[in-house]
């Protein structure tokens, strides 16, 4: 009997003993994608601008670099650069705690709350010269349009370079400085013979991988505008256009010459569709109505057919926040201006685009064999809300979480967002199995 | 945005400053200005407290005793020590003279998490030593009087503090003691009732982060306790249906059991929840304490079970037993919390537990009286549905073994061993309130594969006059 307690004492501490429940380590695999050169082209949404400015925590956790940080963990030699500014960079948007209220504070604005801890870094005023000639994995450029990276003629081919270039140039009027975010890139010097354009710099990226989210800025430059189309004029090239909607037929050519310049170096890639424009704070914070002794009355706003009253199709612009406060367009003798709104007649031509754009970009995808991330679809889905490990997200102004200060970039977990969703698209269509970020990681607005 | 005159190319937007969020909300609802603010933000932050399980079958143990632990957690129709005031109220009668049983068990609970992100989260969890003091006493012939004093429900589990899950969990502890005087009767010969008042006392902590960061902390924190207590019952009926032979080396013995305990509904009508890393200018939706009430159900649980005894050959007994449990997990549907400030919003998170069985199985073999070995084996099934796992509870359809000894030193004195192993994987579970159940209550949309182990060592001391 003693001999039976001894053995169920030994087969007790022999079982006991084992006590090892990590799973195996994961292999994770890119798959049939090919990081070796992964080249990510696009607007600020890539170069990681947030709240309002390029800072160095911004571009730290731009899409592309989370995109890039996922895909290391299946293959560690995989290498990302980024052309980073240093500390606030061009200077951002916080937030401030005053008399019980919190407040933003934008660059510059040094009245608010004293010292402004996010203004610009001196550095900023040269940025980029001195790192002309690098190369870098990450082509964003916040504010271009894909209307400016490729030239149909030679005139658009000198247009386009003035405009993505930085660079003074008194033919385009008094004061015009060009594109500040671009500087790491060499345009060279404006009006010359051979003008450079964005899409040259694609082309000798020698890119084995790509995520191409370009064509925001052709719609969402109008309509931050309110629908006010900007013109310059340059001498001999006559009026052009700054802002305008880029044409849906113009868009398609452009992109189809974007991607033709990434299938002829034989690379695979990833391209997205353009967000609907509606689905950011930026349009969707101020109301377009004011309670009057508990009566909803509609704004007056100023469109191009003159001042009505707004309806619930006019969107006025989260710019126009104070003044909306301070009692713009209660009367008609103090209409919202016409580039503090976007009319329903001026969304309607934003939509028209932004549909002809995601079909355009689905068909020449799926034309070159690239598979697509649907950002427009997945960006709506924001207007309820996204839940992902307990944490919620949504579009709304500050507390949303998603959406940063100038309420049209992200924040931090809102690029990690979309770097999953171009992930999960990716591991779809080359058979990876690249991890998806860690959101609980990533934060969204600093609140003071 | 694609325009850049000098000096303006820094700003996207326009300057909005001094501008106040309270007032712009006012404009749009006219809502009272911090409950609308309160409602945005807070509307993100599900508090909550569920309780985590050790054992398989939710937040039950059903091991409550060392010697019990031996045979499966099959005793229902065992009654053969104080424990039974526990197990089978009914059963109180099978004893004779002054008993009493004291144990303890050490729980180690061995836990690892596998998330899409994240390769492996080991569970920091900590040892649970529930305890079970019984007491079953003789006075007049056919009745007993019992104490039962023990701890049904509870667990202890706790993540690293940034980990994944962070904004579901960090750590969570529950703790319930159970007090339950008891009598019983013996109707006949072959069968004896009993019933006992259960008062419940139990206490429960729960951390976890707040998505709001500061330029000090990348989260904020809420920190939730309380307790509560409830009453309830537990009855049972106990029978020795057959009797065959007297012989000390052939006789053969069958016994039954039926217990029903009833659910508990612990109210927790002060817990506080205190906030921290919290920036300033949130303080009024976090403040540093506050009070809410909930309620937490412990499930009822019904139990059938048998005992055949036997002996075969001079100086051996044996016994097998069977238990069936059927457990009343529906009742932890959701929970709710209410807050005693108006300007936090009720708060719940969707469970959906369904009810559960389990079976149990036991065998003993004791020599010359005085020396038994024992065995067990039973197979739970998770009240928890696939869609609904949480990483607050780790559970899953088990099985788990056990190995006992008991040693009979005199005729008073008796020590119980006991060993129990269970070892469970449930692979790709979601959380994310697939059918949103009878509450629009949304899921946390955790994914991940859970792996548990544990082991259980249980010291036991019967002492009998």
């Amino acid at each position: 009997m003693k001999r039976i307690t001894i053995y169920i004492t030994v087969v007790a501490l022999a079982l006991s003993s084992c006590t090892k429940t990590q799973f195996n380590s994961q292999t994770y695999s890119t798959g049939k994608a090919n990081f070796s050169t992964f080249i990510s082209v696009g607007n600020s949404l890539t170069q990681g601008y947030m709240d309002g400015g390029l800072y160095y925590y911004g571009q730290s956790n731009s899409y592309p670099s989370i995109i890039a940080k996922q895909a290391q963990k299946a293959n560690s030699s995989i290498a990302f650069s980024q052309p980073k500014v240093t500390g606030n960079g061009s200077g951002y948007i916080h937030l401030v705690y005053a008399n019980g209220q919190i407040v933003p504070v934008q660059p510059g604005d040094d009245s608010t709350a004293g010292p402004n801890p996010a203004d610009a870094d001196p550095s900023w005023a040269t940025w980029g010269i001195n790192l002309q000639g690098n190369t870098y994995n990450n082509l964003g450029i916040a504010g271009i349009l894909l209307n400016n990276c490729v030239a149909l003629n030679p005139t658009q081919a000198l247009i386009n370079n003035v405009i993505c270039g930085y660079q003074m140039i008194s033919q385009l009027g008094p004061g015009y400085i060009g594109n500040p975010y671009g500087r790491y890139l060499k345009f060279g010097s404006a009006l010359s013979a051979n003008p450079t354009q964005y899409i040259d710099f694609v082309r000798a990226s020698k890119a084995t991988f790509f995520t191409c989210w370009l064509g925001n800025n052709d719609v969402l430059a109008y309509a931050t505008a309110g629908g006010v189309v900007q013109r310059d004029t340059i001498q001999g090239f006559g009026t052009i256009a700054l802002n305008d909607i880029t044409p849906p037929a113009e868009f398609a050519q452009k992109y189809d010459s974007i991607l033709t310049v990434f299938h002829n170096q034989g690379a695979q890639g990833i391209c997205a569709t353009i967000p609907d424009i509606t689905s950011i704070p930026f349009f969707n914070t101020v109301p377009n109505y004011a309670m009057l002794n508990g009566v909803k009355q509609y704004l007056y706003i100023t469109t191009a057919a003159g001042v009505r009253q707004a309806n619930s199709g006019d969107y006025i612009l989260l710019t126009e926040y104070n003044n909306v406060l301070a009692g713009q367009g209660i009367s008609p003798s103090n209409p919202i201006p016409n580039n503090q709104v976007l009319d329903a007649s001026e969304v309607d031509s934003v939509e028209i685009a932004t549909n002809a754009y995601n079909t355009s970009i689905r068909s020449i995808a799926a034309s070159f064999g690239y598979p697509v991330a649907d950002m427009h679809q997945f960006l709506g889905s924001l207007q309820s809300s996204i839940t992902v490990d307990g944490e919620t997200l949504t579009r709304q102004f500050i507390q949303g979480g998603a959406f940063g200060l100038d309420g049209i970039h992200p924040t931090a977990v809102g690029y990690a967002l979309i770097a999953n969703q171009f992930i999960t698209s990716i591991n779809a269509n080359y058979g990876a199995t690249i991890p998806p970020a860690d959101l609980s990681q990533y934060r969204g607005e600093l609140f003071p | 945005m694609n325009v850049y005159k000098k000096n303006e190319y820094s700003n996207v937007a326009n300057p909005l400053t001094s501008m106040s969020i309270q007032i712009f909300l006012y404009l749009i609802t006219k809502t009272p200005l911090i409950m609308k603010k309160l409602l945005v933000i807070f509307s993100f932050l599900p508090i909550c407290v569920p309780f985590s399980s050790l054992m398989a079958d939710g937040f039950q143990i059903p091991q409550q005793s060392t010697k019990s632990t031996a045979f499966g957690g099959a005793f229902t129709g065992y009654c053969g020590d104080a424990s039974t005031a526990f197990y089978n109220p009914g059963g109180m009668n099978n004893l004779h003279g002054q008993n009493f049983t004291a144990g303890i068990i050490g729980l180690f609970p061995y836990v690892s998490v596998q998330t899409p992100a994240t390769a492996n989260i080991t569970q920091t969890s900590k040892i649970y030593t529930p305890i079970g003091l019984y007491y079953v006493g003789s006075f007049w012939n056919s009745v007993r009087i019992g104490l039962a004093i023990n701890n049904q429900f509870g667990s202890s589990v706790s993540y690293p503090s940034q980990w994944e899950g962070q904004y579901i969990v960090q750590s969570i502890e529950l703790k319930t003691y159970m007090f339950q005087p008891t009598v019983s009767y013996q109707i006949c010969k072959q069968l004896s009732v009993g019933a006992g008042f259960v008062y419940t006392f139990g206490t429960f902590s729960d951390t976890k982060a707040i998505p709001v960061a500061s330029s000090q902390y990348s989260n904020g924190e809420a920190s939730l306790s309380g307790n509560g207590n409830a009453v309830g019952y537990n009855v049972g009926l106990f029978s020795k249906i057959w009797q065959h032979g007297n012989d000390s080396a052939n006789n053969q013995l069958l016994q039954i059991g039926m217990s029903y305990r009833s659910g508990l509904p612990m109210k927790v009508s002060s817990g506080n929840v205190s906030f921290s890393q919290i920036p300033a200018s949130l303080a009024t939706e976090f403040p540093s304490s506050e009070n809410f009430s909930t309620q937490v159900n412990m499930p009822a649980v019904f139990t059938a079970g048998l005992a055949y005894k036997f002996s075969c050959c001079k100086n051996w007994d044996f016994m097998v037993t069977y238990d069936f449990n059927y457990v009343f997990w529906n009742t932890y549907d959701s929970l709710h919390f209410n807050f005693t400030n108006t300007n936090t919003p009720s708060q719940g998170f969707h469970y959906n537990w369904k009810n559960a069985t389990a079976h149990r199985f036991g065998a003993e073999a004791t020599y010359m009286k005085n020396y038994s070995i024992r065995m067990g084996y039973y197979i739970d099934n998770t009240p928890i549905q696939n869609g609904y796992v949480s990483p607050e509870i780790v559970d899953a359809n088990a099985t788990g073994f056990c190995l006992g000894v008991g040693i009979k030193f005199c005729q008073h004195y008796s020590v119980d061993l006991s060993y129990l192993r269970s070892d469970f994987t449930w692979n790709n579970t979601t959380w994310n309130n697939p059918s949103g159940g009878s509450e629009s209550l949304a899921g946390p949309d955790f994914s991940a594969s859970y792996h548990r182990i544990v082991n259980m060592f249980g010291i036991g001391v019967n002492y009998q006059f």
